[in-house]
Protein backbone atom coordinates (compact mmCIF):
# COMPACT_ATOMS: atom_id res chain seq x y z
CA UNK A 1 0.00 0.00 0.00
CA UNK A 2 1.50 3.80 -0.70
CA UNK A 3 0.43 6.25 1.87
CA UNK A 4 0.12 9.52 -0.04
CA UNK A 5 0.48 12.92 2.20
CA UNK A 6 1.86 16.32 2.55
CA UNK A 7 4.84 17.58 5.16
CA UNK A 8 4.00 17.32 8.84
CA UNK A 9 0.19 16.12 8.04
CA UNK A 10 -0.63 14.34 11.47
CA UNK A 11 -3.60 12.62 9.31
CA UNK A 12 -0.60 10.74 7.44
CA UNK A 13 0.80 9.72 10.85
CA UNK A 14 -2.96 8.39 11.20
CA UNK A 15 -2.62 6.09 8.47
CA UNK A 16 0.76 4.76 8.89
CA UNK A 17 -0.24 3.85 12.32
CA UNK A 18 -3.56 2.06 11.21
CA UNK A 19 -1.86 -0.33 8.95
CA UNK A 20 0.48 -1.06 11.37
CA UNK A 21 -1.16 -2.06 13.86
CA UNK A 22 -3.23 -4.39 11.23
CA UNK A 23 -0.27 -5.57 9.99
CA UNK A 24 -0.25 -4.02 6.28
CA UNK A 25 3.15 -2.71 4.43
CA UNK A 26 2.59 0.77 3.68
CA UNK A 27 5.21 3.02 2.48
CA UNK A 28 4.75 6.90 2.71
CA UNK A 29 5.51 8.95 0.04
CA UNK A 30 5.17 13.21 0.61
CA UNK A 31 3.31 15.09 -2.15
CA UNK A 32 2.38 18.37 -2.91
CA UNK A 33 -1.14 18.78 -4.11
CA UNK A 34 0.09 21.75 -6.41
CA UNK A 35 2.39 19.55 -8.50
CA UNK A 36 0.91 19.04 -11.59
CA UNK A 37 1.32 14.78 -11.20
CA UNK A 38 -0.94 14.69 -8.56
CA UNK A 39 -3.97 16.12 -9.99
CA UNK A 40 -6.12 13.77 -9.08
CA UNK A 41 -5.62 13.38 -5.69
CA UNK A 42 -8.81 15.38 -3.86
CA UNK A 43 -7.89 15.08 -0.10
CA UNK A 44 -4.35 14.01 1.79
CA UNK A 45 -3.66 11.75 3.08
CA UNK A 46 -4.83 9.13 0.54
CA UNK A 47 -4.17 5.71 1.07
CA UNK A 48 -3.57 3.50 -2.42
CA UNK A 49 -4.43 -0.32 -2.09
CA UNK A 50 -2.35 -2.76 -3.76
CA UNK A 51 -5.63 -3.09 -6.28
CA UNK A 52 -5.21 0.64 -6.97
CA UNK A 53 -7.91 1.75 -5.28
CA UNK A 54 -7.68 4.68 -3.47
CA UNK A 55 -9.60 6.14 0.08
CA UNK A 56 -9.15 9.34 1.64
CA UNK A 57 -11.05 9.33 4.49
CA UNK A 58 -9.17 8.25 7.78
CA UNK A 59 -12.35 6.78 9.35
CA UNK A 60 -13.01 4.73 5.97
CA UNK A 61 -9.26 3.35 5.69
CA UNK A 62 -9.91 2.58 9.85
CA UNK A 63 -13.01 0.37 9.37
CA UNK A 64 -11.18 -1.17 6.49
CA UNK A 65 -8.27 -1.76 7.44
CA UNK A 66 -9.32 -3.40 11.33
CA UNK A 67 -13.15 -4.45 10.37
CA UNK A 68 -15.74 -4.09 13.11
CA UNK A 69 -14.71 -2.60 16.05
CA UNK A 70 -18.59 -1.74 17.44
CA UNK A 71 -20.78 1.18 17.23
CA UNK A 72 -19.36 3.49 19.87
CA UNK A 73 -15.52 3.09 17.91
CA UNK A 74 -17.60 4.22 14.52
CA UNK A 75 -19.14 7.40 16.34
CA UNK A 76 -15.70 8.11 17.70
CA UNK A 77 -14.16 7.62 14.61
CA UNK A 78 -16.57 10.07 12.75
CA UNK A 79 -16.40 12.50 16.26
CA UNK A 80 -12.61 13.20 15.70
CA UNK A 81 -12.86 13.71 11.93
CA UNK A 82 -15.88 16.57 12.14
CA UNK A 83 -15.34 17.41 15.34
CA UNK A 84 -11.64 17.48 17.18
CA UNK A 85 -9.82 17.90 13.75
CA UNK A 86 -11.51 21.03 12.74
CA UNK A 87 -11.40 22.46 16.41
CA UNK A 88 -7.90 21.93 16.40
CA UNK A 89 -7.02 23.38 13.40
CA UNK A 90 -8.83 26.17 13.48
CA UNK A 91 -7.12 26.81 17.20
CA UNK A 92 -3.56 25.82 16.02
CA UNK A 93 -3.72 27.59 12.47
CA UNK A 94 -1.75 30.33 12.77
CA UNK A 95 -1.70 34.25 12.43
CA UNK A 96 -4.81 36.42 11.64
CA UNK A 97 -6.81 33.13 10.91
CA UNK A 98 -6.81 31.53 14.48
CA UNK A 99 -10.58 31.38 15.36
CA UNK A 100 -11.05 32.81 19.13
CA UNK A 101 -14.39 30.56 19.65
CA UNK A 102 -11.95 27.75 18.66
CA UNK A 103 -10.36 27.16 22.57
CA UNK A 104 -13.67 26.75 24.59
CA UNK A 105 -14.78 24.41 21.82
CA UNK A 106 -11.70 22.37 22.14
CA UNK A 107 -11.58 22.74 25.75
CA UNK A 108 -14.87 20.76 25.74
CA UNK A 109 -14.07 18.33 23.18
CA UNK A 110 -10.85 17.94 25.44
CA UNK A 111 -13.31 17.71 28.82
CA UNK A 112 -15.14 15.07 27.04
CA UNK A 113 -12.13 12.63 26.05
CA UNK A 114 -11.05 12.84 29.44
CA UNK A 115 -14.50 11.66 30.94
CA UNK A 116 -15.00 9.22 28.78
CA UNK A 117 -11.17 8.05 29.30
CA UNK A 118 -12.09 8.02 33.49
CA UNK A 119 -14.45 5.06 33.00
CA UNK A 120 -13.33 3.13 30.73
CA UNK A 121 -9.12 2.46 29.77
CA UNK A 122 -10.13 2.88 26.20
CA UNK A 123 -12.61 4.91 24.18
CA UNK A 124 -14.88 2.30 22.86
CA UNK A 125 -14.24 0.52 26.29
CA UNK A 126 -12.07 -2.45 27.34
CA UNK A 127 -9.85 -2.75 24.18
CA UNK A 128 -7.54 -0.86 22.14
CA UNK A 129 -9.49 0.04 18.92
CA UNK A 130 -8.71 2.45 15.59
CA UNK A 131 -10.52 5.16 17.64
CA UNK A 132 -7.86 5.47 20.50
CA UNK A 133 -5.42 5.46 17.25
CA UNK A 134 -6.62 7.92 14.95
CA UNK A 135 -7.27 10.53 17.91
CA UNK A 136 -3.99 9.72 19.31
CA UNK A 137 -2.41 10.80 16.37
CA UNK A 138 -4.31 14.21 16.11
CA UNK A 139 -3.29 15.14 20.02
CA UNK A 140 0.41 13.90 19.25
CA UNK A 141 1.70 17.66 17.24
CA UNK A 142 3.61 19.09 19.74
CA UNK A 143 1.82 22.08 21.64
CA UNK A 144 -1.17 20.43 22.06
CA UNK A 145 -1.90 18.99 25.24
CA UNK A 146 1.29 21.19 26.10
CA UNK A 147 0.13 22.99 29.57
CA UNK A 148 -2.96 21.66 29.78
CA UNK A 149 -4.09 21.15 33.25
CA UNK A 150 -7.08 18.51 35.41
CA UNK A 151 -6.66 16.00 31.96
CA UNK A 152 -4.69 13.35 33.87
CA UNK A 153 -6.34 10.20 32.61
CA UNK A 154 -6.04 11.64 28.98
CA UNK A 155 -2.50 12.22 29.73
CA UNK A 156 -2.34 8.27 31.10
CA UNK A 157 -4.21 7.26 27.73
CA UNK A 158 -1.74 9.28 25.80
CA UNK A 159 1.21 7.67 27.34
CA UNK A 160 -0.04 4.18 26.97
CA UNK A 161 -0.67 4.41 23.24
CA UNK A 162 2.44 6.08 22.88
CA UNK A 163 4.24 3.63 23.94
CA UNK A 164 2.65 0.77 21.52
CA UNK A 165 5.90 -0.40 19.28
CA UNK A 166 3.74 0.01 16.51
CA UNK A 167 2.89 3.78 17.23
CA UNK A 168 6.76 4.11 18.11
CA UNK A 169 7.20 2.48 14.11
CA UNK A 170 5.31 5.27 13.02
CA UNK A 171 6.85 7.85 14.83
CA UNK A 172 10.20 6.53 13.57
CA UNK A 173 8.99 7.72 9.49
CA UNK A 174 6.41 10.45 10.62
CA UNK A 175 8.04 12.14 14.01
CA UNK A 176 6.37 14.16 16.27
CA UNK A 177 7.93 16.96 15.83
CA UNK A 178 6.94 17.48 12.35
CA UNK A 179 3.51 17.50 12.85
CA UNK A 180 1.44 20.60 12.08
CA UNK A 181 -2.43 21.40 11.84
CA UNK A 182 -1.26 23.99 9.20
CA UNK A 183 -0.59 21.21 7.22
CA UNK A 184 -3.85 19.80 6.92
CA UNK A 185 -4.72 23.60 5.46
CA UNK A 186 -2.51 22.19 2.94
CA UNK A 187 -4.24 18.84 2.54
CA UNK A 188 -7.02 19.87 -0.04
CA UNK A 189 -7.96 22.65 -2.44
CA UNK A 190 -11.23 22.95 -0.22
CA UNK A 191 -9.12 25.32 2.24
CA UNK A 192 -8.13 22.59 4.41
CA UNK A 193 -11.01 22.23 7.23
CA UNK A 194 -11.36 26.75 7.80
CA UNK A 195 -14.76 26.06 6.44
CA UNK A 196 -16.02 23.32 8.48
CA UNK A 197 -18.20 25.40 11.35
CA UNK A 198 -17.27 24.50 14.73
CA UNK A 199 -20.09 23.43 17.13
CA UNK A 200 -20.61 25.16 20.77
CA UNK A 201 -21.37 22.38 23.08
CA UNK A 202 -24.81 24.02 24.60
CA UNK A 203 -23.88 21.79 27.80
CA UNK A 204 -22.34 24.34 30.66
CA UNK A 205 -18.41 25.72 30.05
CA UNK A 206 -16.05 22.74 30.10
CA UNK A 207 -13.54 25.60 32.04
CA UNK A 208 -9.96 25.72 31.59
CA UNK A 209 -8.05 22.88 30.15
CA UNK A 210 -6.05 23.49 27.12
CA UNK A 211 -3.37 26.29 27.71
CA UNK A 212 -4.21 29.57 26.16
CA UNK B 1 -29.30 21.84 4.29
CA UNK B 2 -29.33 20.87 7.96
CA UNK B 3 -28.33 17.30 9.13
CA UNK B 4 -31.81 17.03 10.39
CA UNK B 5 -33.55 17.62 7.19
CA UNK B 6 -30.64 15.51 5.37
CA UNK B 7 -30.96 12.53 7.85
CA UNK B 8 -35.05 11.94 7.41
CA UNK B 9 -35.07 12.73 3.47
CA UNK B 10 -32.40 9.86 3.75
CA UNK B 11 -34.61 7.99 5.72
CA UNK B 12 -37.33 8.03 2.90
CA UNK B 13 -35.22 7.72 -0.02
CA UNK B 14 -34.19 4.28 2.05
CA UNK B 15 -37.74 3.55 2.83
CA UNK B 16 -36.56 3.30 6.58
CA UNK B 17 -38.70 4.57 9.76
CA UNK B 18 -35.88 7.58 10.75
CA UNK B 19 -36.83 7.46 14.59
CA UNK B 20 -36.25 10.23 16.26
CA UNK B 21 -33.63 12.93 14.61
CA UNK B 22 -32.16 15.56 16.69
CA UNK B 23 -29.02 17.41 18.02
CA UNK B 24 -27.12 15.67 20.85
CA UNK B 25 -25.50 18.52 23.82
CA UNK B 26 -22.26 18.67 21.00
CA UNK B 27 -24.81 19.34 17.89
CA UNK B 28 -24.48 16.44 16.65
CA UNK B 29 -27.25 15.01 14.88
CA UNK B 30 -28.59 11.40 16.38
CA UNK B 31 -31.49 9.13 15.86
CA UNK B 32 -33.37 7.13 18.16
CA UNK B 33 -34.51 3.88 16.47
CA UNK B 34 -35.92 0.62 18.15
CA UNK B 35 -35.34 -0.45 21.12
CA UNK B 36 -34.44 3.59 22.13
CA UNK B 37 -30.96 2.63 20.49
CA UNK B 38 -29.29 5.58 19.78
CA UNK B 39 -26.74 6.48 17.36
CA UNK B 40 -24.79 9.81 16.85
CA UNK B 41 -22.69 10.90 13.86
CA UNK B 42 -24.25 11.93 10.06
CA UNK B 43 -22.15 9.29 8.35
CA UNK B 44 -22.91 6.44 11.31
CA UNK B 45 -26.06 6.63 11.20
CA UNK B 46 -26.36 6.70 7.76
CA UNK B 47 -24.21 3.35 7.82
CA UNK B 48 -27.22 1.95 10.27
CA UNK B 49 -29.89 2.87 7.91
CA UNK B 50 -27.98 1.03 5.07
CA UNK B 51 -28.25 -2.37 7.93
CA UNK B 52 -31.73 -1.77 8.01
CA UNK B 53 -32.89 -1.30 4.74
CA UNK B 54 -34.42 -3.72 1.71
CA UNK B 55 -34.15 -0.72 -0.67
CA UNK B 56 -31.99 -0.76 -4.05
CA UNK B 57 -29.76 1.92 -2.77
CA UNK B 58 -29.08 1.09 0.59
CA UNK B 59 -28.21 -2.75 -0.69
CA UNK B 60 -25.70 -1.51 -3.44
CA UNK B 61 -23.88 0.90 -0.37
CA UNK B 62 -22.67 -2.56 1.23
CA UNK B 63 -21.87 -4.79 -1.14
CA UNK B 64 -18.27 -5.01 -0.64
CA UNK B 65 -15.71 -3.87 2.12
CA UNK B 66 -14.32 -1.71 -0.50
CA UNK B 67 -17.59 -0.02 -1.78
CA UNK B 68 -18.25 0.51 2.21
CA UNK B 69 -15.15 2.53 2.88
CA UNK B 70 -16.01 4.56 -0.83
CA UNK B 71 -19.52 5.13 -0.14
CA UNK B 72 -18.41 6.27 3.67
CA UNK B 73 -15.03 8.64 2.77
CA UNK B 74 -17.83 10.38 0.48
CA UNK B 75 -20.29 11.11 3.01
CA UNK B 76 -17.62 12.26 5.05
CA UNK B 77 -16.70 14.43 1.95
CA UNK B 78 -19.78 15.87 1.89
CA UNK B 79 -20.05 17.02 5.19
CA UNK B 80 -16.80 18.06 5.59
CA UNK B 81 -16.20 20.06 2.13
CA UNK B 82 -19.48 20.01 -0.11
CA UNK B 83 -21.76 21.49 2.75
CA UNK B 84 -19.50 24.18 4.50
CA UNK B 85 -17.50 24.70 1.08
CA UNK B 86 -20.32 26.03 -0.94
CA UNK B 87 -20.88 29.23 0.88
CA UNK B 88 -17.56 30.25 -0.53
CA UNK B 89 -17.27 31.36 -3.64
CA UNK B 90 -13.35 29.93 -4.27
CA UNK B 91 -14.19 26.61 -2.45
CA UNK B 92 -17.10 26.08 -4.84
CA UNK B 93 -16.26 26.80 -7.72
CA UNK B 94 -13.02 24.20 -7.14
CA UNK B 95 -15.80 21.33 -6.22
CA UNK B 96 -18.24 22.14 -9.08
CA UNK B 97 -14.68 21.73 -11.23
CA UNK B 98 -14.13 18.60 -9.38
CA UNK B 99 -17.44 16.86 -8.94
CA UNK B 100 -18.03 17.74 -12.48
CA UNK B 101 -14.38 15.96 -13.46
CA UNK B 102 -15.22 13.00 -11.54
CA UNK B 103 -18.44 12.42 -13.63
CA UNK B 104 -16.71 12.41 -17.20
CA UNK B 105 -16.18 8.60 -16.96
CA UNK B 106 -19.05 7.71 -14.21
CA UNK B 107 -22.61 7.88 -13.52
CA UNK B 108 -22.48 7.61 -9.96
CA UNK B 109 -19.91 8.09 -7.13
CA UNK B 110 -18.96 4.44 -6.49
CA UNK B 111 -19.05 2.03 -8.62
CA UNK B 112 -21.42 1.94 -11.17
CA UNK B 113 -24.79 2.23 -9.45
CA UNK B 114 -26.44 4.00 -6.83
CA UNK B 115 -25.52 4.57 -2.99
CA UNK B 116 -25.83 6.41 -0.08
CA UNK B 117 -22.52 8.28 -1.44
CA UNK B 118 -24.82 9.63 -4.30
CA UNK B 119 -27.78 10.98 -2.03
CA UNK B 120 -25.33 12.27 0.58
CA UNK B 121 -23.44 14.59 -1.82
CA UNK B 122 -26.67 15.32 -3.65
CA UNK B 123 -28.61 16.86 -0.52
CA UNK B 124 -25.36 19.01 0.30
CA UNK B 125 -24.79 20.46 -3.53
CA UNK B 126 -28.43 21.20 -3.92
CA UNK B 127 -28.00 24.49 -3.08
CA UNK B 128 -25.07 25.68 -4.51
CA UNK B 129 -26.35 23.43 -7.90
CA UNK B 130 -29.55 25.47 -7.17
CA UNK B 131 -27.52 28.96 -7.73
CA UNK B 132 -26.22 28.03 -11.14
CA UNK B 133 -27.15 29.85 -13.97
CA UNK B 134 -27.86 27.86 -17.06
CA UNK B 135 -24.42 28.84 -18.41
CA UNK B 136 -22.80 27.38 -15.28
CA UNK B 137 -25.12 23.99 -15.88
CA UNK B 138 -23.70 23.84 -18.86
CA UNK B 139 -20.02 24.27 -18.26
CA UNK B 140 -20.57 21.88 -15.39
CA UNK B 141 -22.09 19.69 -17.79
CA UNK B 142 -21.44 16.08 -16.49
CA UNK B 143 -22.15 16.93 -12.93
CA UNK B 144 -25.42 18.46 -14.32
CA UNK B 145 -26.58 15.29 -15.75
CA UNK B 146 -25.61 13.31 -12.76
CA UNK B 147 -27.87 15.86 -10.77
CA UNK B 148 -30.85 15.73 -12.76
CA UNK B 149 -30.68 12.38 -13.23
CA UNK B 150 -30.91 11.65 -9.40
CA UNK B 151 -33.21 14.38 -8.94
CA UNK B 152 -36.01 12.21 -11.39
CA UNK B 153 -36.16 9.80 -8.94
CA UNK B 154 -39.36 10.41 -7.06
CA UNK B 155 -37.76 8.94 -3.84
CA UNK B 156 -35.08 11.82 -4.34
CA UNK B 157 -37.22 14.54 -5.10
CA UNK B 158 -39.78 14.18 -2.33
CA UNK B 159 -42.17 16.51 -4.13
CA UNK B 160 -39.67 19.66 -4.31
CA UNK B 161 -39.14 21.96 -7.61
CA UNK B 162 -37.22 20.10 -9.94
CA UNK B 163 -34.80 22.29 -11.26
CA UNK B 164 -34.49 23.01 -15.09
CA UNK B 165 -31.37 21.41 -16.81
CA UNK B 166 -33.10 21.69 -20.24
CA UNK B 167 -30.99 24.74 -21.74
CA UNK B 168 -28.32 22.22 -22.14
CA UNK B 169 -30.10 19.79 -24.53
CA UNK B 170 -31.25 23.21 -26.46
CA UNK B 171 -27.40 23.45 -26.43
CA UNK B 172 -26.76 20.61 -28.65
CA UNK B 173 -28.92 21.72 -31.62
CA UNK B 174 -28.83 25.25 -31.26
CA UNK B 175 -25.19 25.88 -30.40
CA UNK B 176 -25.14 29.40 -32.42
CA UNK B 177 -28.43 30.91 -30.73
CA UNK B 178 -27.44 30.15 -26.75
CA UNK B 179 -25.63 32.31 -24.67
Amino acid sequence: MIIYTNEGNPLGLQLLVLAKFAKKTAQVQLVNLNDAKHKDLLVLPTLELDNGLRLFSGAAIAKYLLGDEGQRRDEWLEWSTTLLAPALEHHMAVGHRADPNALPVLNGLVKKLNDCLSTSPFLAGDKLSAADLSIWCLLAPDGTLKGAQNVDQLRNWYDKIKAMPEVQQGLKELPIKDLTFNALQQSNRYGGLQHVQLKRSSSVDAGKLLAE
Amino acid sequence: MCDVATVQKIANCLGVSPGKIQLNEEQVVTRTGAQNKTVAGFATILESMARESKSETAQNSIVTQEVQAQVYQWIEFAVLYVAPGSKDKYVSKQLLADFNKLFISKSYLVGHFITLADLAVYYAIGDLIKSLSPVDKENYLNLSRWFDHLQQRPEIHQGETMLNFTTIYLHNWATGTHI
